[in-house]
């Protein structure tokens, strides 16, 4: 056969070649042009890994002392026997070994079958050699997605268009809870961010995402990490700031008062004074008592709170009796602070803790006075009173400094003050509203707050009558 | 002026009748081994040379070789033709006495076959036969130069002793006819086909021909020659640092790191095939089998 016809043979018929199994039956075939085969084993390792006919084994102890040494000196070889030669074609690429070919046949080798058994041996190697390639290519991919999908953090991998084409186990938990990922991350890409946060459902997911190119290909690689926990974490340690806060505040509270006890009666003790000095010395230290009174009756309220072992004890309440007894409880702070407190409401009966929700009351009236803004001229507290089917509303505005938009949501967080460093220009202990709203929400209602700085401040309680 | 002399002077050897049969009965594709084997024969004490060499350390073979036609299938009817060749190449190298030492000569050509086979088998270069002959006729010039001009090279020889610089640089400065071109037209008239021409003309600079159709073959030579230089030192009648053409890189892709690589493993070639190197073919007794 000529060379020409036997490499364009052989060339389609590698071509076709998918597996070691279907080289090996294309290369005995191209062989059987050359020679004529009696058996055909493929050794590798030590060990017949294919073999035509099947199950026809070429006698080992013929060969296999020179198998070694043409493994080693990588030329075919053919070893005369009685009667037959057995071939033995080292199949390899540069130095490195991949198979050996027995072969058993009649024929003497030519200076032609063995120039032509070399170039087969030589071509094989090279299809063995990528046809090894691929499958470990596979098994490197399937080894790198086992180490991807271990990791802790969600992988995506999206093409061109914008569609996963890699999903890491991680990520796939995250899809399944949160199925609308990945749009909200590519609403972030598009925009150009490449390191972002995401919320959804209380969960917190950090995102970095990174554009690459594979072979002319623009892949987009997104790492999502769950950082809920972390969040939590983050939030506990600000709580913890907050006590501590708290303590270094509630102490000045404290002592504030009691300084002015000590010394009012100091001076009593110590003094020649009238009766009208004592007299007015006594008001201002009975003043104090009420004001360190009132501190320990947050902090017991606060206790209760926070071992929520507060107790409501519902009565039948005229809640416009309830405002009028507030009012007339903080007319002194308005008068001394010249604001004006305007009430409008008719009497109402509902059922609530008549206690608590003065409470309530005194506490955002309190508030409202306490932060009345001093520039204005007119200083005012309006408390309304809304009476909606089975609920009622007592809203309390005020056109005082007003709040922060960014600090609503937290004002009702314990301990919290808005001039959270230890300034003090107004005292409080950062309780009062943690306490208002256990308290409105002990009752079944809700409390709600709008504010524009420098404006106004409003509070809406809303409790059911029953 | 030498090279007319070439065709036309006795002292040439050229091969006998018998090797030229050889020759041609190995490279023709329908020759059986019986056939070379017969050609073979012709000479008496070929056959068993040739068994000698087959049956020493550097082919190891796992069981001796009696039969020549065994030979033949078992290390290959190019390999045999190779070993006839080296016999040939022996007797010429030693045919008249002169002011070398034609024993370390030969160890120069058969190191250099050998390192050149083994270099083609590293980089997977697929006629491995081809190149070890190429690397043990690559210096026939001198042999050449030797048998016509002996006080000459022995001069050339001296002088590039003693200015520690390699032949070829030496004879370029010269007018006088080098090696390379010697060697080329004595393989011409041995009637060796062109690629044996091209690496004896080209193989102490491949740079003078990159375009040269064997420049591989070329570059396998010039590299094993220089190894053999380096590691059989004073036997190829050039000194001083040999003389690597980078080249060399380029057309067998290896990266100069993997030169010491190749200098570890030729030096490991070289301790197995010392019979073959040192041992000659005119005097058996010095084969190790």
């Amino acid at each position: 056969m000529e060379i020409q016809q036997l490499l364009s043979k052989y060339m389609l018929e590698i071509s076709k070649v998918t597996n070691e199994e279907t080289l090996y039956s294309a290369l005995s075939g191209i062989l059987k042009r050359v020679i004529e085969i009696n058996a055909l084993n493929v050794i590798r390792s030590n060990e017949i890994i294919y073999s035509e006919p099947s199950n026809v084994y070429i006698e080992k102890e013929t060969f296999a002392d020179y198998v070694p040494w043409v493994e080693e000196r990588l030329y075919p070889t053919f070893l005369p026997l009685e009667e037959v030669y057995i071939g033995l074609i080292p199949i390899f690429k540069g130095r490195k070994l991949l198979a050996t070919i027995v072969i058993k046949t009649n024929n003497e080798p030519t200076a032609e079958v063995m120039d032509y058994v070399q170039l087969l041996a030589y071509l094989s190697g090279i299809t063995l050699e990528n046809l090894r390639l691929l499958d470990f290519v596979d098994k490197a991919r399937e080894y790198f997605e086992s180490i991807i999908n271990l990791s802790n953090d969600g992988i995506i991998v999206l093409n061109q268009n914008d569609e996963p084409e890699f999903i890491n186990s991680k990520a796939k938990e995250i899809i399944n809870i949160f199925p609308t990922i990945i749009d909200t991350i590519l609403e972030h890409v598009y925009i150009q961010e490449e390191f972002f946060e995401i919320e959804e459902n209380n969960l917190f997911f950090s995102i970095s995402t990174k554009e690459v190119d594979l072979l002319g290909e623009k892949k987009i690689l997104i790492n999502v990490r769950n950082i809920t926990s972390e969040k939590e974490v983050q939030k506990l340690k600000e709580v913890d700031k907050i006590k501590t806060n708290f303590i270094a505040n509630i102490s000045h509270e404290l002592r504030t008062p009691l300084a002015a006890i000590k010394a009012y009666v100091e001076t009593i003790l110590n003094m020649p004074m009238s009766q009208e000095e004592i007299q007015e010395f006594l008001g201002v230290v009975y003043n104090q008592s009420l004001r360190l009174e009132e501190l320990l009756n947050d902090l017991l309220d606060f206790s209760q709170l926070e071992s929520h072992t507060m107790k409501i004890l519902k009565e039948r309440v005229n809640i416009c009796d309830v405002i009028n007894n507030s009012v007339i409880s903080v007319s002194k702070m308005a008068e001394d602070k010249s604001v004006n407190i305007i009430v409008n409401c008719e009497d109402i009966l509902i059922n609530c803790d008549r206690r608590r929700i003065e409470q309530v009351i005194i506490n955002l009236l309190t508030n409202a006075i306490k932060f009345s803004d001093p520039s204005k001229e007119e200083k005012y507290v309006k408390v309304n009173l809304n009476d909606t089917d089975n609920k009622v509303q007592i809203i309390v505005e005020d056109n005082g400094i007003g709040i922060p938009s960014d600090k609503l949501d937290k004002i009702f967080e314990k301990f919290y003050r808005v001039d959270n460093e230890l300034t003090y220009s107004i005292p409080g202990t950062g309780l009062g509203l943690s306490i208002v709203k256990e308290i409105v929400e002990l009752h079944g209602g809700r409390i709600e707050v709008e504010s524009d700085v420098g404006k106004y401040t409003k509070f809406v309680v809303t409790l059911p009558k029953e | 002026m030498v090279k007319e002399l070439i065709s036309s002077i006795t002292e040439i050897p050229t091969p006998d009748i018998v090797v030229q049969q050889i020759i041609s009965t190995a490279s023709n594709p329908n020759t059986s081994a019986k056939e070379l084997e017969k050609a073979i024969s012709m000479d008496v004490g070929l056959s068993t040379k040739i068994l000698k060499l087959v049956n020493s350390a550097y082919y190891g073979l796992p069981r001796k070789i009696t039969k020549l036609s065994e030979a033949v299938v078992i290390v290959g009817f190019k390999t045999v033709r190779n070993l006839a060749l080296s016999v040939f190449t022996y007797s010429a190298l030693h045919s008249k006495t002169t002011f070398i030492d034609h024993d370390k000569l030969w160890s120069h050509f058969m190191a250099t076959a050998i390192f050149s086979e083994q270099i083609a088998k590293d980089i997977g270069f697929m006629n491995r036969e081809e190149v070890f002959l190429a690397g043990m006729i690559h210096d026939v010039g001198k042999l050449a130069l030797d048998l016509i001009l002996p006080a000459y090279i022995f001069e050339l020889a001296n002088v590039s002793k003693k200015l520690s610089k390699p032949m070829f640089m030496i004879e370029y400065e010269n007018s006088f006819e080098n090696h390379m071109e010697i060697g080329e037209e004595l393989l011409k008239h041995w009637k060796f086909p062109e690629e044996y021409v091209s690496v004896a003309g080209l193989h102490e600079k491949p740079s003078l021909n990159p375009n040269s159709p064997y420049v591989e073959m070329v570059c396998i030579v010039h590299l094993a020659n220089v190894f053999s230089n380096i590691l059989l030192p004073d036997t190829s009648l050039s000194y001083g640092e040999p003389y690597l053409d980078p080249l060399v890189f380029s057309v067998l892709g290896i990266k100069p790191s993997r030169l010491e690589t190749m200098y570890k493993e030729m030096k490991q070639v070289l301790s197995k095939s010392k019979d073959i190197i040192f041992g000659g073919v005119e005097d058996e007794t010095r084969i190790q089998t």
